[in-house]
């Protein structure tokens, strides 16, 4: 994650790390480890640079938990790659963890609105 | 210019401490990742050198990712916990309903232990397995004791010229059979070492409480006989206590997560279990004594790490890389 995040921010992601691996997972059908991390990037416009020492051992935990299963496929070039799907489990994992992020997101506004 | 990534991943795998199929699923990815993020900035003007570095730089220190992806893959299920802590009920089973002094009985479960535990052994090796191979090899433990008499009675006439030589085939098979039996249990010690050294307390840890057993019943030449199981019934309760705790810390073994609290966990509860035999066997124990049993087991516990150290981790380091293949050639170009 980017150095210059301070500290609670980089806390707030990592705790939604999964959520938001989890997330593209789902939308793009299935996805790799580095194209994961430069869609992150690419999508916060460069808010979020998560590193490949974070984003590896969360989907390895995320694939122990049964969220996602991991395939491998070789390239026409030979070269092979380990793609992610996403599991009905963590289908249902990803609908309850965005319900609650809204949910927190939307209390939060609320309370930042100025009365 | 591979030699740093090969040298970091192997940094990683020397950490990893996984099963052998894990370790190559996780290699590999890694590998895969270095060589397209390498492509990527090289693309971008980078040497290879500076490459290398930015690749391996963005997955921190091989320390800390290997123990993340450790504790990623680290914790089994309840059914694989359950597995574990099997062979210590069922030991526990033989010793609360008093049925170890049958040989039939005795003569299934020591069946169905070695055929779980080739089953194991032979199908990746689970980490269920382990307290399954650590009754195996109490077997040999008992077998050795039961001889034992028929060695201290050669090895007294030979020595002092006392009493008789035991039967010359029966002592040659013996003395075969110790041999045998200490050479598995150091090459299976090494070979759970090299994989992850925390296996080998986990496996080992019946043998105290059963060394503990025998050394309490002393009836070793009627060991399934009655007159040996009415003199040592006493020990049935204490007994089973002590393998129900042993399973207890096996649960814990495969539901936890992080390295040090395994290997607290099976120091903990290892000496608890120990001290509940041993207050039996002696006339209660006092502080200090439960401390020399605790630090008796910290270092049961501890010794296979210093093992692993000399030896190193991994059964097979090269097969390994070959499945890496642009990694099995560090010197080769990055152009392949």
């Amino acid at each position: 994650m980017k150095n210059s995040i301070p500290k609670y921010e980089s806390d707030l992601l990592r705790d939604n790390a999964d959520c938001l691996l989890l997330f593209l997972i789902n939308e793009n059908w299935e996805a790799y480890g580095y194209q994961l991390i430069k869609e992150i990037e690419n999508r916060s416009k460069g808010y979020f640079q998560f590193r490949e020492g974070t984003v590896y051992p969360d989907l390895h935990q995320l694939e122990s938990d049964g969220f996602i299963q991991g395939k491998w496929r070789e390239l026409p070039n030979g070269q092979e790659r380990r793609y992610y799907t996403i599991t009905e489990k963590g289908k249902q994992a990803l609908d309850k963890k965005m319900a609650a992020w809204r949910g927190f997101t939307t209390a939060v506004d609320l309370v930042f609105k100025p009365t | 210019m591979q030699f740093e990534i090969r040298s970091y991943m192997d940094e990683v795998r020397s950490q990893l401490h996984l099963d052998p199929a894990t370790e190559v699923r996780v290699l590999r990815e890694l590998g895969a990742y270095f060589r397209e993020k390498t492509a990527a900035l090289r693309e971008e003007g980078l040497s290879d050198k500076e490459a290398n570095e930015i690749a391996m730089e963005s997955c921190g220190k091989p320390r800390v990712l290997a123990q993340q992806i450790y504790e990623a893959h680290s914790r089994g299920s309840w059914v694989e916990a359950a597995m574990a802590c099997l062979p210590h009920f069922i030991m526990a089973g033989l010793f609360i309903l008093s049925l170890w002094h049958h040989m039939l009985v005795v003569s299934v479960v020591s069946g169905l232990i070695i055929w779980v535990t080739l089953y194991g052994w032979w199908h990746g090796k689970p980490s269920w397995l382990y307290p399954w191979a650590g009754y195996s090899l109490a077997h040999l433990v008992v077998g050795g004791y039961i001889s034992w008499p028929t060695l201290k009675q050669a090895g007294s006439f030979i020595l002092w010229e006392r009493g008789s030589l035991p039967n010359s085939w029966l002592l040659l098979g013996i003395c075969a059979l110790f041999v045998l039996s200490l050479w598995l249990i150091i090459r299976t010690t090494i070979r759970v070492v090299r994989r992850d050294w925390i296996l080998a307390p986990l496996m080992l840890m019946p043998f105290p409480i059963i060394g503990g057993w025998l050394f309490g019943i002393r009836e070793f030449d009627s060991i399934f006989g009655a007159a040996s199981a009415n003199a040592s019934n006493a020990l049935n309760m204490p007994m089973s206590t002590a393998l129900v705790v042993l399973g207890i810390t096996s649960t814990a073994f495969i539901r936890l997560r992080q390295r040090k609290i395994k290997v607290g966990a099976l120091a903990m509860l290892g000496s608890t279990a120990f001290a509940v035999l041993a207050n039996h066997l002696g006339s209660g124990l006092s502080f200090p004594v439960l401390l020399l049993i605790s630090f008796l087991l910290l270092t049961f516990v501890l010794s296979p790490a210093l093992l692993e150290a000399k030896i190193g981790h991994g059964e097979d380091t090269e097969q390994i890389w070959s499945e890496i293949d642009w990694l099995s050639h560090p010197s080769a170009s990055h152009s392949k």
